[in-house]
C-alpha cells in the first residue's frame, strides 16, 4: 500500500539529482531492497511503472537489488541467513543475535544523460 | 494521502479531529497553517550535505547516448526518521513516555487501550492519539471516558507517520501528560517501517488470530519491544495453542517482553499496567538525572 509514495519520493530525488548534472533523461534507477524492508518489490515496480510518466524517468527501469536477511550471533560470531523458522541462531539456538542486514531501503544511484 | 500522485508524503486526505491536516500547527513542526512542511516542496535530500559529496561519477560510452552515472545512496524513510527523532527528543524533553501499538484490526488496541487508562488514571496522565482510515468511532470511545484523545483519519494511508504524529500531539500540547499511547492503523505490515518516535513499539497478537501471525508478519513482530497476546479469556474456545504462540514471538521477537492480558476480565493486566508505569518512571529519571 505504501509503495507509491516511497517511489514518489524516489523519483522526486532522482529528477532533482539528474537535474543538478543538467541531465535530460533518466536511463535507469537502481534501488536496494532488504527482505525485511516491509516492501515489496513487485509493488514498487508497478508503482513506479505509474507513476514514472510525467517525469525525467518516462522511459527509465527501475532495478531492484533485493538484500537477503541476515542475523549475527554474538555468541557463536557467525552470520546466518534467515529462514522461515526465524530468528535464532541455527548453531546454538540462542537469542543474543542482530538483525545485520535486510532493512534497506536506498535509491543507490541513476544513470541518465 | 496526496492527490496529485497518490502518494502518502502529502496531507491530502489526511484529518486531525476533522480538520484537514494541513490547517494544524504543531510544536513538533514550526510550522505555519499554509503547511509549509509539505513534502513537496520541502526536500530533505537537497538539504542533505552528504548528498552533494558523495557523488561518483561514471561516464559510459558504450551506448549511442553519452550516458553518466551518479551514486546517490539516499535512505527513502531518511525524512520519516528526522521527524521521529525529533518526536522523540520533544516526548522526552516533556517527561512524556510515548507508545506505539500496532496489531492488525480487530486484535483489541482500543479496548486494551481504554482499560489501561482506566486502571491507571489515578497515578499518571494518560492521552491517545488514534490512526484510522475513517471514523472518530475509536476517539469518542476514549472521550466518554474521559481519555484526552486526538483522531487522525489517514483517508486512505495504511500507517501513521511521525509527521502525522508531531501534529496531532499539537490538539494535546497544552495539557499535562506522563504517558501518550499512540494507536497505529490497525496494519500489520506498513507500519512496521515508519518510526513514530515512541519509546516503545508494542504489538499485539489477540488469541482469536491464531499462534503463527509472527511468522507470517515477521518484520512487524521482529519490531517489537514489547508484545502482548490479547483476550485470553477467549483462548480455550478459540483453541489458542499458548505454547505454540510463545515459542513462535520467541523466534521472531526474540528480544520482545511479553504480556498475556484480557483487557474484559483484568487478568494480567496488573503486570501489564506496572510495566507501564515502571517505564514511565524510569524515562523521567533519565532526563531528570541528566
Amino acid at each position: 500500500m505504501h509503495e507509491a509514495g516511497i517511489i514518489y519520493n524516489v523519483l522526486k530525488v532522482a529528477e532533482e539529482t539528474a537535474r543538478k548534472q543538467n541531465g535530460q533523461k533518466i536511463l535507469k534507477l537502481y534501488l536496494r531492497v532488504g527482505s525485511m524492508s516491509g516492501v515489496i518489490p513487485e509493488a514498487l515496480q508497478f508503482a513506479f511503472e505509474a507513476m514514472r510518466t510525467d517525469t525525467l524517468a518516462k522511459e527509465a527501469q527501475l532495478e531492484i537489488e533485493n538484500v537477503t536477511a541476515s542475523c549475527w550471533c554474538e555468541d557463536c560470531k557467525i552470520e546466518y541467513v534467515l529462514d522461515e523458522l526465524g530468528f535464532l541462531c541455527p548453531k546454538c539456538g540462542g537469542r543474543n543475535i542482530k538483525l545485520q542486514k535486510g532493512r534497506e531501503l536506498e535509491l543507490v544511484s541513476i544513470d541518465y544523460c | 494521502m496526496c492527490k496529485e500522485c497518490g502518494c502518502n508524503s502529502g496531507s491530502g486526505g489526511t484529518r486531525i479531529n476533522g480538520e484537514p491536516v494541513d490547517k494544524i500547527n504543531s510544536p513538533l513542526l514550526g510550522l505555519t497553517a499554509d503547511g509549509k512542511a509539505d513534502n513537496h516542496k520541502d526536500s530533505q535530500a537537497s538539504k542533505n550535505p552528504n548528498s552533494e559529496h558523495h557523488h561518483e561519477h561514471h561516464h559510459s560510452h558504450s551506448s549511442d547516448e553519452h550516458s553518466h552515472s551518479i551514486q546517490i545512496n539516499y535512505p527513502v524513510l531518511e525524512q520519516n526518521d528526522r521527524i521521529a527523532e525529533r518526536n522523540r527528543g520533544f516526548f522526552l524533553a516533556r517527561g512524556i513516555f510515548a507508545i506505539n501499538m500496532l496489531s492488525s484490526p480487530g486484535s483489541g488496541k482500543t479496548t486494551l487501550i481504554y482499560e489501561t487508562a482506566r486502571l491507571l488514571s489515578d497515578k499518571i496522565k494518560i492521552a491517545v492519539i488514534v490512526g484510522d482510515l475513517a471514523t472518530e468511532n475509536d476517539a469518542e470511545r476514549l472521550r466518554k471516558a474521559q481519555i484526552p484523545t486526538v483522531q487522525v483519519n489517514t483517508g486512505t494511508a495504511c500507517h501513521l507517520d511521525a509527521e502525522m504524529v508531531a501534529r496531532a500531539f499539537s490538539q494535546i500540547a497544552n495539557q499535562q501528560i506522563d504517558l501518550l499511547i499512540i494507536e497505529n492503523v490497525g496494519n500489520l505490515v506498513c507500519p512496521a517501517m515508519f518510526d513514530l518516535g515512541e519509546n516503545k513499539r508494542i504489538v499485539l497478537l489477540s488469541t482469536t488470530e491464531g499462534e503463527d501471525k509472527p511468522l507470517k508478519y515477521p518484520p512487524i513482530f521482529h519490531s517489537a519491544d514489547v508484545a502482548v497476546i490479547t483476550k485470553i479469556d477467549l483462548a480455550q474456545p478459540a483453541g489458542f495453542n499458548r505454547e505454540l504462540a510463545l515459542e513462535n514471538l520467541k523466534r521472531i521477537s526474540h528480544h520482545a517482553q511479553v504480556f498475556e492480558v484480557s483487557a474484559k476480565t483484568g487478568e494480567g493486566m496488573d503486570k501489564w499496567c506496572s510495566y507501564l508505569l515502571d517505564c514511565f518512571a524510569h524515562n523521567k529519571g533519565t532526563f531528570a538525572g541528566k
